[in-house]
């Protein structure tokens, strides 16, 4: 079927209509429903402006610089309206002001740092300025400078990254004595006291020791750093199952105990600790991780180990030793 | 784990609130889905991602339970459907551009100096459609868009109604589809 220019035109505004209308509070869904039913050529349009629109917040700081400033086209600005502008507006206008006529500035550690951390039961899906994403899992922290270049401190716990990669800018992630750089790709990082964890299931990155030579990790490879030892393992790992814990599932193939433990530690809300005589035992399959509270007996039932409860920490044991 | 309140009329500030209203109202969920997908099975999928999402999702206080489920269920579709272009995207380039090899595996998914190029260009040519808006669209647009304010934070600020500053929007996507076609 072919549409006069006149019908598309309509079908465009419609949806532009719609689009505009989703954060109403009196938004009607249902009539919003039939709408996209009505004709094939709805949705489509409505894709369209649904996506410009996504793409529009996405490159938001590329754009607001590429604009002239915000406040030249202000006409008479009354005084009330000047304040609420800058009450308002200031945080995205400093920014704006920041790209427009210092655009060096993108190395100086002016950004401050923000501190994210979750409870038991919660994760947090924090989104960065450039349109990356970090998703922080249970009882974890991290802290973020999110500028030009933007920093991470990972304090403990996992955190399932998604960044874009852009040579223009650096995003770097220090956890302990590491660093992770070069970062172009979505992976999962889990840190512990002791160890530091992490798998790529997209793209490719570096971890290194803080200013030292490092380890390009590719998708489909994890790599395990004991941290006080700087002992360090690359292996291969299912990329499907990267970050698994964001769909409420930890997925485990062949993976030593003493690694599971990392995982245990941030649902169970105690340390888990291995007994190293069995911290080499392999888990393969899936736990559910739901409240955390059965973690443990879903592995006394997968392994021969029994949890012990050790005052403020668990402790698995193999099953046959009293 | 839950804290439940002693109160129970609608307390839907918490996860348990929001899912005992996505469970309440599936059905509906699952019909505007069809309906936003062309896809039954499709919209089954992004109910259960909805589901999903407010089971663990930090959110504070939700005024109106059912719109925020259902906004959560646009962004999943959108989602979707970028992953699916990028997908496409990434297929059709593997015909016309080699990819290192090392032991079988892909190793260069990281965009080309090309695609950069590309969204500098794009960037520039939406920065550009944006200001040459109609004046009022563009006000509205760009203070809501780029600053980041609330339709009603614009609509107090500029002293009009909040259905105007959605008219206002309506228009300036409408113009910038137009123009970036």
């Amino acid at each position: 079927m072919t549409r006069t220019e006149q019908q598309q035109g309509r079908i465009h505004s419609e949806a532009a209509e719609w689009h505009a209308r989703l954060e109403s509070p009196d938004m009607d869904w249902e009539a919003f429903g039939a709408w996209l039913d009505a004709d094939p050529a709805h949705r489509d349009a409505y894709d369209a402006i649904a996506l410009l629109d996504g793409e529009i917040e996405a490159r938001r700081d590329a754009i607001i610089a590429g604009l002239p400033a915000n406040d030249v086209d202000d006409e008479q600005p009354v005084f009330g309206a000047r304040r609420r502008w800058w009450i308002g507006g200031g945080m995205a206008a400093a920014v704006a002001i920041a790209v427009l006529f210092v655009p060096k500035m993108a190395t100086a550690p002016t950004v401050p740092m923000v501190a994210y951390s979750t409870g038991a039961t919660q994760t947090r899906m924090i989104d960065l300025k450039d349109g990356s994403h970090i998703l922080l899992d249970r009882n974890s922290r991290l802290a973020l400078a999110d500028g030009p270049s933007p920093r991470v401190e990972m304090q403990g716990g996992a955190a399932y990254f998604d960044v874009r990669h852009d040579p223009s800018r650096s995003f770097l992630i220090q956890a302990g004595d590491y660093e992770v750089r070069d970062i172009g790709t979505t992976f999962d990082l889990v840190m512990t006291p002791q160890r530091l964890g992490v798998a790529v299931s997209e793209g490719k990155l570096m971890v290194a020791p803080k200013n030292g030579d490092g380890t390009s990790i590719v998708a489909g490879k994890r790599i395990d750093i004991v941290m006080p030892t700087g002992e360090a393992k690359v292996s291969p790992v299912a990329t499907a199952s990267v970050g698994s814990w964001r769909s409420g599932q930890l997925v485990y193939q062949a993976t030593p105990l003493a690694l599971v433990a990392n995982d245990l530690t941030r649902y169970v809300g105690r340390p888990v600790i291995v007994d190293p005589a069995i911290g080499d035992l392999r888990v393969s399959g899936v736990l559910a991780i739901r409240d955390g509270a059965g973690l443990v007996q879903q592995i006394e039932a997968v392994l021969p180990v029994k949890a012990v409860d050790a005052g403020g920490s668990v402790r698995l044991v193999g099953s046959d030793t009293r | 784990m839950e804290t439940r309140r002693s109160t129970v009329e609608n307390e839907n500030d918490d996860a348990g609130g929001l899912t005992a209203v996505l469970v309440a109202n599936r059905p509906q969920l699952i019909r505007f889905f069809t309906s936003r997908t062309g896809s039954p099975a499709e919209a089954e999928d992004v109910v259960q991602e909805i589901w999903l999402h407010v089971a663990r999702a930090d959110t504070g206080p939700v005024v109106n339970p059912l719109a925020y489920l259902h906004r959560v269920g646009m962004n999943i579709v959108l989602d979707r459907i970028r992953e699916r272009q990028r997908r496409g995207r990434r297929e059709q380039g593997w015909s016309d551009v080699s990819i290192e090899q090392r032991g079988g595996e892909a190793t260069d998914d990281s965009p080309s100096p090309h695609d950069i190029v590309d969204g500098r260009l794009r960037a520039r040519r939406l920065a550009t459609a944006i200001e040459a808006l109609p004046p009022g669209a563009g006000r509205v647009f760009r203070r809501h868009k780029l600053d980041g304010l609330s339709h009603s934070e614009v609509a107090a600020e500029l002293g009009i109604s909040r259905s105007a500053v959605e008219k206002h929007i309506a228009v300036a996507l409408r113009h910038l589809r137009a123009a970036l076609e």
